[in-house]
């Protein structure tokens, strides 16, 4: 008796083995199995968690799976970065990588930098842009420029907070031009550009994105953009390069998994992100949300890092921003 | 007004039943959003906002639109049942409304709640339509050191709400505006007070420590005093508002209800700030001040109107200056834009039509918040009768998930239990936990403005008194500030007779 | 005397002069004429004046009162003592063990600590609260909460 239930026990088990042996290799192939998440550094509703969002919904069709946004948040993005690089690296979590990557480390608030991680791909890149008041006196870059030299520290210029991407770029734009600027900090983008309709401030250097509504409404003008080449939506305003300026600076976005992946795991999911980049839906939705969208590859994104972090280090030391 | 559009617009909403339908599952689920502590207004209209750009717009702004008005309904659910506001804005009703549902009439002031957030929506969406441009230039107006003024002007109320000490009040509002400057400076972005820890960089997040403050110190009360104290029971409750008591608010409802649009207006500044300005006013003007905050139907009804009022207000310079006027209003300009419609001046000049669906939206968003609120009313004002061993436990897991889920973070749960018990061992002491609130919320406004009109004019502090509306504002501080501690002598004085008499105050 | 508006006040000053040393060492603004620590500096004064005239009132009292006090001898300080004992482990073992288990274990603790008693609540209020918190933050607002163990099977 007691013996055929040990039998029966050894069978079960040798069963067991023999199945999940037999299992292995459909499992590794089968990826993913299970519903995929994806780090948002930034809050529900922000603009990077509506561009995931909506990137998410069409990848989860190529990739037959559900994808969970997880928005953990704080510490300026710091959370959310952290949280990425320390997932278990089986490709089940994927992360959002932000500028703010590059600018946090040179602060030293962050231990770790872009080489902690594994690039997937670049999604976007918005370039800064100078946008003053309608009634403001000057009409091109230089005019500007040539009102600050006359008067240094006297023209304020808003910003979406301390060591922001935006302060660093109208940091970058002052270094570059040997002008003296008063940089004022908001809470985010929007309360600087109602700040400057309502004439508080003299300019702001935010992205085109956001200043499109009050430009398009006339209660601002935009002197120049800080991009390769001009904004689709405002083709009449020239570049920064084109007004002898040599200034070229983005914030960005991008996916990015932790050290680690397989890389068949890894080729699966950029696959699968790649399609829904090229989508239409995807584009439509890129295109009312007026978001430049800049598709890197894995490789190019990693170099692009390496270049950004370095550039942006740079210009926080010399604006004092870096530890 | 273009009486015949309005009309249309109306129709556009009212005649559609698919249109409809979206607002009544708008309003249900921000009633239940708001009424869930840790979800926010924000964070329902975020989330919902993926779902509707596949919808045309008239169906996808009502039930955005609905999802806002519900949830400031909402947050007053909670705040008077269980003592934690479901929203931030709804902070300023636990005062008169948790003593009012521990009285046995929580169905009264549910139901007060109710009709005065109705009559506070809908003053905030008339004068949205009608006055918009004008409202609009005044919120424009605003710069930093507006918003100090506006700031310190809210801080005054500090007083009205300090309990039965001012020096135990101020000590605990100034406690709130050291625990505000926890995390990023906002100028230098220098972190300061983290402890080291990466969590605290933006300051201990405001829900969890709202959740703690409220309702884990008072879960931990009641388990402490559970056969000690007598069940609640609801013997002289209604859940419609008497006609009495509607007369006694009315004055109130409408008096909070401009308050609430005029500070809702103002970029940044929201229902909860809003609320509490009007609680301070309501107490300020009242003939028997001595009774506030001991369950008096007035205060319920100023609060609740304030708030939904300012969800009207935010709307003003998100529609005629593209500026949104609150976090709810900037995840909604998104909508705006991903339906192809760009908010500004320019709408009300050619697309008066839009402004009118807007309109004609939220005043049927806030009727059909009148009709399924006063259907739910008689189901939530039981939750209270509930046998404690079954309430608190489940109120528990609510307060702990919910402060998980703002940010998904563990130590947002942690910081919410030490909270719990700092609020406490506060309430033992007789500190009084609302100034906290306030100075939480009013302490990044106040330095944050403060520094920048100070780096803007580089350190010269004449700019404080450069501009009128600040002057003006500062002035009504002052005022509020002395007047408070004036009443507070009188609500002394009043104490004292009521004593004699042999009344139990409240 | 009222010792506990003594012990209050120091406790204030205490938080003020912690608050106040902290910012010393903050560094100097270089544009502007104040840094990061004027405005806490200055919450911090106000705060420890208050803290000394609390303390002062305290002092001058000749009325009890104004403390509500601790009992160690009764079971209700105990009983809530244990929930907090109960929600500090639940908030430590989320993440490991998940929500779903950690809630109906937590919910069932309570209960019972609470006095409940009655077999057929006991089985079902754990179960429908945390199926009901489950059904809207996992499903209807898509927050993903911890799934710990149950992650290991695969879910």
């Amino acid at each position: 008796m007691k013996r055929t239930a040990w039998n029966l026990a050894g069978r079960a088990l040798a069963a067991v083995v023999l199945a999940l042996v037999a299992l292995a290799p459909v499992a590794a192939q089968a990826f993913p199995r299970k519903p995929v998440t994806v780090i948002c550094p930034w809050a529900p509703g922000g603009g990077t968690d509506t561009i995931l969002r909506a990137l998410c919904k069409e990848a989860e069709k190529t990739l037959k799976q559900t994808i969970n946004v997880t928005n953990n948040t704080g510490g300026g993005g710091a959370v959310g970065h952290s949280a990425i690089m320390q997932a278990p690296a089986d490709g089940y979590t994927v992360g959002m990588i932000t500028f703010e990557l590059n600018s946090l480390p040179p602060q030293g608030l962050i231990p770790f930098d872009y080489k902690a991680y594994d690039p997937l791909m670049r999604i976007n890149a918005d370039a800064a842009a100078l946008t003053v008041h309608k009634d403001a006196p000057w009409n091109t870059l230089k005019e500007f420029i040539d009102f600050a030299k006359a008067n240094p520290g006297r023209v304020t210029v808003g910003n979406s907070g301390p060591g922001s991407v935006w302060h660093i770029a109208a940091g970058l734009m002052a270094q570059k031009t040997g002008t003296n600027l008063v940089y004022v900090p908001f809470d985010g983008a929007a309360p600087a550009v109602t700040a400057l309709v309502g004439n508080h401030i003299r300019a702001v250097s935010v992205s085109v994105a956001e200043v499109r509504g009050q430009v398009q409404a006339g209660q601002l003008k935009i002197l120049g953009v800080m991009d390769t080449q001009r904004n689709a939506l405002f083709p009449e305003v020239p570049t920064f390069r084109e007004q002898g300026v040599d200034v070229v600076f983005h914030t960005w976005r991008g996916l990015a998994l932790p050290k680690g992946v397989p890389p068949a795991v890894k080729k699966t999911l950029s696959e699968a992100f790649k399609a829904a980049f090229d989508s239409p839906d995807f584009k439509a939705f890129a295109e009312k949300a007026s978001l430049a969208l800049a598709y890197q590859d894995a490789d190019e994104f990693g170099k692009f890092l390496a270049q950004n972090a370095a550039d942006v280090a740079a210009v926080m030391k010399s604006l004092g921003l870096a530890k | 007004m273009d009486f015949g559009l309005f009309l249309t617009s109306l129709g556009n909403v009212v005649l559609h039943p698919s249109v409809l339908l979206m607002v009544f599952i708008g309003v249900a689920g921000g009633i239940t959003i708001g009424a869930l502590p840790g979800l926010t207004a924000t964070m329902g209209v975020a989330l919902l906002v993926p779902f509707t750009f596949g919808r045309p717009p008239t169906e996808s702004l009502a039930m955005l639109l609905g999802i806002y008005c519900g949830a400031m309904y909402g947050g007053s659910i909670s705040a008077i049942l269980i003592r934690t506001p479901g929203t931030p804005a709804a902070a300023a009703t636990v005062l008169e409304g948790y003593p009012m549902g521990q009285k046995g009439q929580a169905g009264r002031a549910l139901s007060m709640a109710l009709f005065a957030s109705f009559c506070g929506g809908t003053i905030g969406a008339l004068i949205m339509t009608f006055l918009s441009p004008v409202v609009s230039r005044f919120a424009l107006e605003f710069g930093p050191v507006e918003y100090f003024a506006l700031a310190l002007f809210g801080l005054s109320v500090i007083i009205s709400i300090s309990g039965d000490s001012v020096v135990k009040g101020v000590m605990s509002g100034m406690f709130g505006l050291l625990l505000a400057t926890i995390g990023f400076d906002p100028i230098s972005g220098f972190p300061r007070y983290t402890f080291g820890r990466v969590e605290l960089l933006e300051g201990p997040a405001f829900i969890p420590t709202l959740i703690g403050l409220f309702a884990v110190s008072e879960i931990l009360n009641s388990i402490e005093k559970m056969g000690v104290l007598k069940e609640i029971k609801a013997s002289i409750d209604r859940y419609i508002p008497s006609w009495q008591d509607i007369k006694v608010s009315l004055k109130n409802i409408v008096k909070s209800s401009l308050i609430g649009t005029a500070i809702g207006s103002i970029p940044g500044a929201g229902g909860d700030i809003a609320a509490f300005v009007s609680y301070g006013e309501a107490k300020r003007s009242s003939k028997h001040p001595h009774l506030y905050g001991t369950g008096v139907i007035e205060g319920v009804a100023a609060t609740e109107a304030a708030n939904n009022a300012c969800s009207g207000g935010a709307m003003i310079p998100l529609l005629s200056l593209g500026v949104p006027g609150d976090a709810v209003t900037a995840v909604l300009l998104g909508a705006f834009v991903i339906q192809g419609l760009q908010p500004g001046p320019l709408l009300y000049r050619e697309h008066l039509d839009v402004v009118y669906n807007v309109f004609a939206s939220m005043l049927v968003a806030n009727v059909a918040m009148l009709l399924v609120g006063m259907a739910g009313i008689r189901f939530f004002a039981r939750i209270i009768l509930v046998k404690r061993e079954i309430l608190n436990p489940v109120i528990f897991v609510l307060s702990l998930v919910g402060s998980f889920a703002m940010r998904q973070n563990i130590f947002d749960v942690g910081l919410t239990l030490a909270f719990g018990v700092l609020g406490w061992i506060m309430m033992r002491a007789k500190f009084p936990l609302s100034p906290i609130l306030l100075a939480l919320i009013l302490g990044p406004m106040t330095e944050a403005n403060l520094r920048r009109a100070l780096t803007i004019s580089q350190g010269d502090y004449s700019i404080l008194v450069s501009r009128p509306i600040a002057i003006a504002l500062f002035v009504l501080a002052a005022l509020s500030l002395v007047v408070g501690i004036l009443n507070q002598r009188k609500i002394r004085k009043l104490l004292a007779e009521s004593v004699e008499k042999g009344q139990e105050p409240g | 005397m009222r010792i506990h508006d003594i012990a209050g006040g120091a406790v204030g000053a205490g938080i003020g002069l912690y608050a106040l040393i902290q910012g010393a060492k903050m560094p100097p603004d270089h544009i502007m004429k104040i840094g990061p620590s004027f405005f806490p500096s200055l919450v911090a004064a106000v705060l420890i004046g208050f803290s000394a005239l609390l303390a002062l009132q305290g002092a001058l009292s000749r009325k009890p009162g104004g403390f509500e006090r601790v009992d160690f001898r009764s079971f209700g300080i105990w009983r809530a003592l244990l929930s907090l004992g109960a929600a500090a482990a639940y908030t430590a073992l989320l993440r490991p063990v998940g929500f779903l288990p950690m809630t109906v274990l937590f919910i069932l603790a309570l209960m019972l600590l609470l006095g409940a008693r009655g077999p057929l609540g006991l089985v079902l209020v754990p179960l429908a609260a945390t199926a009901g918190v489950w059904l809207v933050f996992e499903q209807v607002l898509l927050i993903t909460l911890p799934v710990g163990l149950l992650g290991l099977l695969g879910f």
